[in-house]
């Protein structure tokens, strides 16, 4: 029964090695082909990686010059460093200079460092929230950016948690002591989402 | 010719559906419907995908896979589906298969060696092992939306975990399988839980208050051993060790509270329950999990903010801790000492070290054979040091192909964490592969003598119910992103009729 015994987990230590071999190429061929088609589908179609992209329309520099397209996550950061999400080659723009969300057809963005960052021509200072629609012009330190959300981007699946700006942060923007920017763009009315509410609210109650 | 193929495409959906496919309501057409009429009603019907539109895709997929290699717009419906596929493909079956036939030779194998005949337990445990690996690598990630080849990977690792402990301690293998039934039970609940968990306020600050809360049960109830307090035995939960279940509320605090790129001040809640950890483990001289949870925390603090000079700070003062604990502890110093020359006390505390490395050398490229070799003479065989006992027993090819595939298991997280859409998600993941990833370098490194030895388990393979079940949540976790990333997929393809283009 040794004898045997030693033979068959001989055999089975080189069987083994030959399994985990085939297991780890083919987990490697399944890793690899996934990631690439992905890359492939998420360059074709833009919406499966990215809610929309701004169009640099106005003064522009070498390294982002007019036409140049920068696509927007679902939420991320915008500024300088190489890291962030969004990356604007701009003097004298901090390295993370803002950082946004998109929320249906909204992109939400809040300033955190103190650029001449302006949507519509209407400056935002640090914590102001700003929610951009498509159309909207985005100028960082007198670079014209013009969005475009996709139609019919999915968005977030389900409205997760909203962590991103704090409860005081929102209130003083509701309450007009920030900047106190509702809803900026083409399509958009500058009301507070309370206001919003508190209208919905009269014409249900009508 | 693409546009040859382009009209057999669409000729084969315009006669299913009879009708031009906006007016007959095709995918982009149905979506497009369903958006309005959420708006109208504000109802979120947006975003529900419905069983005819997977058939779409399905039958669009086995359309151009007569005609494979056929591109529209740069990207074929096969590619598409391939996306948002439930169903395993033919490399996961090739590894749930092998997982299976590996199970099946082992457990047979370590019957003959331990009861010199293969007998009734080794069948019934082959009777629950295999079945369960297979159900869950094939079947499971088709209803529960679970990545196949993480599951597939899984099962592997903790397949030779179990082969290798029925081997050398038949009794830690049979409680071991136990262990893995029932933390598959933890995986599941895990996966559901991230991949339909909308708000995670409030599970965050109750793991967080449940992982202090048992954290600090060791130093009221435990025992020393080993030199660390961090065992705990109460009345039914049995004895085991709460460092490994708090992980996952670390993950979750790390993930929740440095996601959507707060500020410095907004992410103290993770900072100080890190640190609070941090504290209790140092308390029970459980310095190996300690640096675990703070190498991670750095880690997902890195990802999250990318902020090098405060990591660099952070990493230069978790160097000061170090040298602070190795002034402090004396068994810290003992390790140290033993790190760098263990052949000074050979019998003493080199001893482990040592027969870790003779077991390695004697093992070979292929190894002595299952149940051949003297594994018991290691301490800790079956825990710490059981990455010494494969290599003796399997191999060094084995060993290092084993750790290929804890890195393909890693980069598969990090892959489909970084599809995430928020920002909670991903972090989760990279949380998931930071903590996994910190635990199998450091006990591997620690057993081939690359660093000083930490007293943590290897995951998927030691024994022990806590250490699996922790792991195996925290595989649930990567399960339930990739859940997420395949639903905001389909949301993608589906409503965009990217099927169509």
């Amino acid at each position: 029964m040794d004898a045997w015994y030693s033979v068959l987990s001989m055999v089975f230590g080189y069987l083994s090695a030959l399994m985990i071999l085939a297991i780890v190429l083919s987990a490697m061929r399944k890793t690899l082909t996934d990631h690439r088609t992905y890359r492939r589908v998420a360059r074709e179609k833009r919406q499966i990686a990215y809610a929309g992209e701004l169009t640099v329309r106005t003064g522009g520099t070498k390294k982002l010059a007019a036409g140049t397209v920068l696509y927007i996550p679902y939420e991320g950061t915008l500024g300088a460093a190489p890291g962030c999400d969004v990356v604007l080659s701009v003097r004298r723009l901090h390295l993370r200079s803002a950082f946004f969300w998109v929320d249906g057809n909204r992109m939400h963005l809040v300033p955190i460092q103190r650029d001449a960052i302006q949507v519509d021509g209407e400056t935002l200072k640090p914590g102001d929230e700003a929610e951009m629609l498509n159309g909207a012009v985005l100028t960082v330190n007198g670079i014209g950016m013009e969005l475009r959300i996709y139609e019919d981007h999915p968005g977030t699946r389900e409205k997760m948690e909203d962590p991103y700006v704090t409860r005081a942060r929102r209130a003083q923007v509701h309450k007009g002591r920030g900047k106190g920017i509702g809803s900026i763009g083409t399509a958009g009315s500058k009301k507070s989402r309370r206001q919003k509410a508190a209208e919905n609210k009269t014409q249900d109650e009508a | 010719m693409p546009k040859k193929r382009e009209e057999v495409y669409t000729g084969r959906r315009m006669r299913r559906t009879e009708k031009p496919p906006e007016a007959a309501g095709s995918v982009r057409g149905k979506s497009e419907t369903a958006g309005t009429d959420s708006r109208g009603s504000g109802k979120k019907e947006k975003s529900r995908l419905r069983p005819e539109h997977m058939t779409d895709v399905r039958k669009a997929a086995k359309q151009v896979n007569r005609n494979p290699g056929q591109a529209r717009g740069g990207v074929t419906a096969v590619e598409l589906a391939s996306l948002i596929r439930r169903k395993p493909d033919f490399p996961v079956v090739l590894i749930a298969v092998l997982t299976a036939v590996f199970e099946t030779l082992g457990l047979m194998l370590a019957a003959a060696h331990t009861q010199q005949t293969v007998g009734m337990d080794s069948v019934a445990m082959i009777a629950v092992i295999v079945p369960l690996g297979l159900f869950t690598s094939l079947i499971l990630p088709r209803f529960l939306r679970m990545d196949a080849l993480i599951m597939a990977l899984t099962n592997f690792l903790c397949g030779v975990g179990i082969v290798t402990l029925c081997t050398v301690s038949p009794l830690r293998g049979n409680r071991q399988i136990l262990s893995y039934a029932l933390s598959l039970g933890g995986m599941v609940i895990a996966c559901l839980a991230v991949t339909h968990l909308n708000r995670y306020h409030g599970v965050t600050i109750f793991l967080m208050i449940a992982g202090i809360g048992i954290l600090v049960l060791p130093l009221i109830y435990g025992q020393w051993n080993n030199g660390a307090k961090n065992w705990v035995s109460m009345p039914l939960l049995g004895s085991f060790q709460p460092s490994e279940l708090v992980k996952i509320s670390a993950v979750f605090a790390l993930a929740y509270y440095f996601s959507a790129h707060r500020t410095l001040i907004q992410m103290m809640p993770a900072l100080l329950f890190s640190g609070v950890c941090l504290l209790i483990l140092m308390l029970q001289r459980d310095l190996g999990t300690a640096l675990i949870y703070y190498l991670s925390t750095l880690t997902v603090f890195y990802v999250a903010c990318g902020n090098i000079p405060l990591t660099m700070l952070g990493a230069v003062g978790g160097v000061g801790a170090a040298v602070m604990g190795y002034r402090m502890f004396a068994h810290v110093k003992v390790r140290v000492a033993m790190w760098r020359n263990p052949w000074s006390d050979p019998t003493g505390g080199g001893y482990q070290i040592i027969q870790a490395l003779l077991a390695i050398s004697s093992g070979g490229l292929f190894g002595m054979g299952l149940g051949q070799g003297t594994p018991e003479k290691i301490p800790a065989y079956y825990n710490d040091f059981i990455f010494a006992v494969i290599c003796e027993q399997f191999g060094q090819i084995f060993g290092v192909l084993l750790l290929a595939v804890y890195a393909l298991l890693l980069l598969r997280t990090v892959m489909l964490s970084s599809r995430s859409r928020h920002s909670l998600t991903m972090l989760l993941g990279y949380g998931t592969a930071a903590m996994l990833g910190i635990q199998t370098f450091m006990i591997t490194a620690g057993v081939i003598k690359l660093v000083p030895l930490t007293g943590v388990t290897m995951p998927f393979l030691s024994y022990g119910g806590s250490s699996l079940l922790s792991c195996m949540t925290m595989i649930g976790i990567v399960h339930g992103i990739a859940g997420r990333a395949q639903m905001e997929a389909e949301d993608g393809i589906l409503l965009k009729g990217g099927i169509r283009n």
